[in-house]
């Protein structure tokens, strides 16, 4: 995961336009967050997850189902550890699991070995980094956001849930 | 002549007498017999004036002829006596004794009896 | 039971190397199982510390990625058995005074398997546990590992032990093949030219001296074949000097032996000759009278013809008779003197011949009468001055004596001999006064005939008198006396006889000698 410095990385050239975005990105969810705070965004890496997918199958695919996307790429989640609110939000919200519950059912599955635990991040941001820079990584985030990597995904039409 | 023989074969005896028997049968010869020295001396000793010869051996056990000689001629001089040795040894030795001690004769055996008779016809007075 | 050195060096490697074998058969495999079976359980515990601070640090930090990694790593591992967390849950009792931990299976991989938490390790399989505990949740990972490879890494232990031993108990035995052979191959040589060497064959030395201790053996083997050649050699030397010397010896004693037949026949010899005077005297007596008498008995005879040849008137028939009886008589002593002078001839026959050895009976008071008169004319035939008196004692009531008559005879002949001598030598020397006297006695004592012989000589001094009967001692000057008489006369009575003969002797006064025959 590049640690990036947003200060610094704004002038450098090359990943500016990314840099930008993700600038306006956080803006954009910090204001959806504080205006929505139980809404969720799935955001996906573009090499990996679809643009847009049913409740059903990202259902299917946090709960860890799935473990590969249709063409091939291994999934890997990426949720806010339960201890934020974020994390708490997802946990009640996707997995109806208080944090405790949804690691032993994600324990669980790792023991039998059936499904890849999710990387849970304390901060936002480097969920993202996070998603951007692993292909087939999905994370669950409260607003949406797009940049050269990622993009939210459309759930049943919609871009949060 | 009376003759004293003496000689330890006692045969001497009967040969003398057959020898001389015509001189005994006519007187000449009266003859007496020894058979050892000691014999003889008692003879002489008890017929002191009787035998003028004696003819006596030299070899006999007990006194020897030499002895009986020699004592003849030392004890019993009177009356003198021809004494002749009659012996079967004639050898140098002996002849040279008898002489010494004063034998008359000396006569070897076996005794050629015509020779004694030609001595005692000497000898007889 | 001999066990030899081969054997010996054998047995003694083959138990170093039979120690050695139990040792990589048994304990070292033994010992690598152990290590092995540790090490398992340490990596198996390890392994299930690791998932189980996964499992902590995933319940914690929500970090999976621990867990995930040691779950992949420990599914990958081909010897799982199974994988179980355990939950541990605190049942309080009603009154919460008391609580109970109730540990149960939260979940297992793979899931077929289905387990006990209070499952442990068996033959077959290790189970370890390590036990986790968070603010939501503990429990403890339960982590089974089969023993197969263990078992196979023993078996191939075991397998390369085995291998192993059997080549080295191989080259054991090569070796001490080998060494038993270089010891006891020379010794062998070695013994088998000492018994070569003891047989005679000296050609045993050994050629190719070894570097070792039985090198050394080797040359104290050859020094020792170098000495005895030369002890041989030298015993050779020393045996020829001696076989000469031996030879020499045997030699000499043949001529001893011839030399010592030759006196005892001169002894013999002399005896006979002092015989012979005696016997000569003896004969001519006797044939004296055959003469005399025959030639008397001629005599006669012509008187008778001569009477005969008278007429009638003059015939002295008396004188005739007288006549012929003398001429009988006579012819009877001719007779008399005849067998007289035959039986001494026959007598010194006998006594010149070799003695047979046979007992006779012997009449032992006319043997004493023969070899005296014998003696005493012997005697005076070679000494013309020679004279003794001569007394006798014949016991009548002495028949016969089983005797060889001429030994005994030529004993009693020697021993009168010897007693004329000693009178004769003592009147030599007083010649007055001195009345030489030797007598004989016979007697019946004890069963035993007993004939003595006394001289009143000068008798035998102390210091001869134990010499008197050895052989070739004589006081007489050189060739008078063999010296072998009375040594002769001893043999004959006692050993010839089984009799006595001493002696008993006053020094200047005479001589006593007895000799007692079984009757």
């Amino acid at each position: 995961m590049k640690r990036t410095s947003k200060p610094i990385q704004l002038l450098s050239s090359k990943s500016a336009l990314l840099n930008y975005s993700f600038l306006i990105g956080c803006l954009f969810f910090a204001i959806a967050g504080k205006a929505q705070q139980n809404t969720l965004t799935a955001i996906g890496n573009v090499s990996g997850a679809p643009a847009d997918m049913r409740q059903s199958e990202l259902k299917a695919v946090l709960m860890g189902e799935t473990q590969r996307w249709k063409n091939g790429k291994r999934i890997i989640i990426a949720l806010m550890k339960t201890n934020t609110a974020l994390g708490k939000t997802t946990s009640l919200k996707i997995y109806d699991m208080s944090g405790d519950e949804l690691n032993k059912y994600w324990l669980s599955l790792v023991f039998q070995g059936k499904a890849q635990a999710p990387v849970f991040f304390t901060s936002v941001s480097d969920l993202q980094n996070f998603v951007a820079q692993n292909p087939g990584a999905i994370g669950i985030i409260d607003k949406p956001m797009a940049s050269a990597d990622v993009r939210a995904v459309m759930i049943d039409g919609k871009p949060s849930f | 002549m009376k003759v004293l023989v003496v000689d330890d074969e006692t045969d001497v005896k009967t040969l003398f007498e057959q020898r001389f028997r015509k001189e005994l049968r006519s007187g000449e010869i009266e003859l007496h017999f020894a058979f050892s020295g000691e014999q003889a001396i008692d003879y002489l000793n008890s017929h002191q004036q009787e035998a003028v010869l004696i003819l006596s051996d030299i070899n006999m056990p007990g006194m020897s002829g030499l002895e009986l000689l020699r004592l003849i001629k030392e004890k019993f001089e009177l009356p003198p006596r021809v004494v002749m040795m009659i012996t079967a040894y004639g050898d140098d030795g002996n002849y040279n004794e008898a002489m010494k001690l004063g034998a008359d004769d000396f006569l070897t055996k076996p005794v050629d009896f015509t020779e004694l008779k030609e001595k005692l016809k000497k000898i007889r007075p | 039971m001999r066990i030899n050195l081969k054997t010996k060096i054998w047995l003694t490697i083959c138990s170093i190397v039979l120690m050695f074998s139990f040792f990589t058969l048994f304990y070292f495999p033994q010992q690598q199982g152990q290590l092995l079976v540790n090490n398992y359980e340490n990596e198996v515990q390890n392994l299930a510390n690791t998932v189980a601070l996964g499992v902590k640090i995933a319940i914690n930090e929500q970090n999976f990625e621990g867990v995930q990694t040691a779950m992949e790593f420990v599914k990958d591992d081909p010897r799982l058995q199974f994988i179980s967390m355990l939950q541990s849950d605190t049942i309080w009792d009603a009154n919460h005074t008391k609580f109970q931990i109730k540990q149960k299976i939260f979940r297992t991989f793979p899931e077929k398997e289905h387990l006990s938490p209070t499952i442990t390790s068996n033959d077959s399989l290790i189970v370890k546990k390590a036990p986790f505990a968070t603010k939501t949740m503990s429990g403890a990972i339960l982590l089974g590992f089969n023993t197969k490879d263990i078992e196979a890494s023993k078996a191939g232990i075991k397998h390369t032990s085995i291998v192993v031993s059997c080549i080295v108990l191989l080259i054991a035995f090569l070796i001490g093949f080998w060494l038993a052979r270089t010891i006891s191959v020379p010794v062998l040589a070695l013994r088998d030219a000492a018994r070569k060497v003891g047989e005679g064959d000296l050609n045993q030395k050994i050629k190719h001296i070894r570097r070792d201790e039985i090198g050394q053996l080797e040359k104290a083997f050859n020094k020792m074949i170098d000495d005895l050649d030369k002890t041989t050699n030298d015993l050779s030397e020393k045996n020829m000097v001696l076989s000469a010397t031996n030879s020499t010896l045997n030699d000499t004693l043949i001529e001893l032996k011839k030399t010592h037949a030759q006196l005892v026949q001169s002894e013999k010899m002399a005896s006979l000759g002092e015989l012979t005077a005696g016997i000569a005297h003896e004969i001519q007596n006797p044939l004296n009278f055959v003469n005399n008498f025959s030639e008397v008995s001629i005599e006669l005879i012509e008187e008778v013809l001569e009477e005969r040849a008278k007429d009638a008137t003059e015939r002295d028939e008396t004188l005739e008779a007288e006549l012929l009886d003398d001429i009988s008589k006579n012819l009877e002593k001719i007779n008399h003197h005849g067998k007289r002078a035959d039986g001494i001839v026959k007598g010194m026959l006998m006594h010149s011949r070799t003695s047979t050895g046979l007992k006779e009976p012997t009449a032992i008071n006319a043997l004493c009468d023969e070899y005296l008169r014998l003696s005493y004319h012997g005697l005076r035939a070679k000494d013309k001055s020679f004279n003794a008196t001569i007394k006798t004692d014949f016991e009548p009531s002495i028949k016969t004596v089983n005797a060889v008559s001429q030994d005994v005879g030529r004993v009693i002949l020697n021993l009168l001999t010897n007693a004329f001598y000693a009178v004769n030598e003592k009147k030599q020397q007083h010649p007055t006064g001195y009345e030489p006297t030797v007598s004989v006695t016979t007697k019946n004592i004890d069963g035993m005939v007993e004939i003595k012989v006394t001289d009143n000589g000068n008798g035998i001094p102390k210091k001869v008198i134990d010499k008197i009967f050895q052989p070739f001692f004589t006081t007489k000057p050189t060739g008078q006396g063999t010296g072998l008489g009375l040594s002769l006369s001893y043999d004959i009575i006692t050993q010839g006889h089984g009799g006595e003969l001493k002696v008993e002797t006053n020094e200047g006064e005479g001589t006593e000698f007895t000799i007692r025959l079984p009757a």
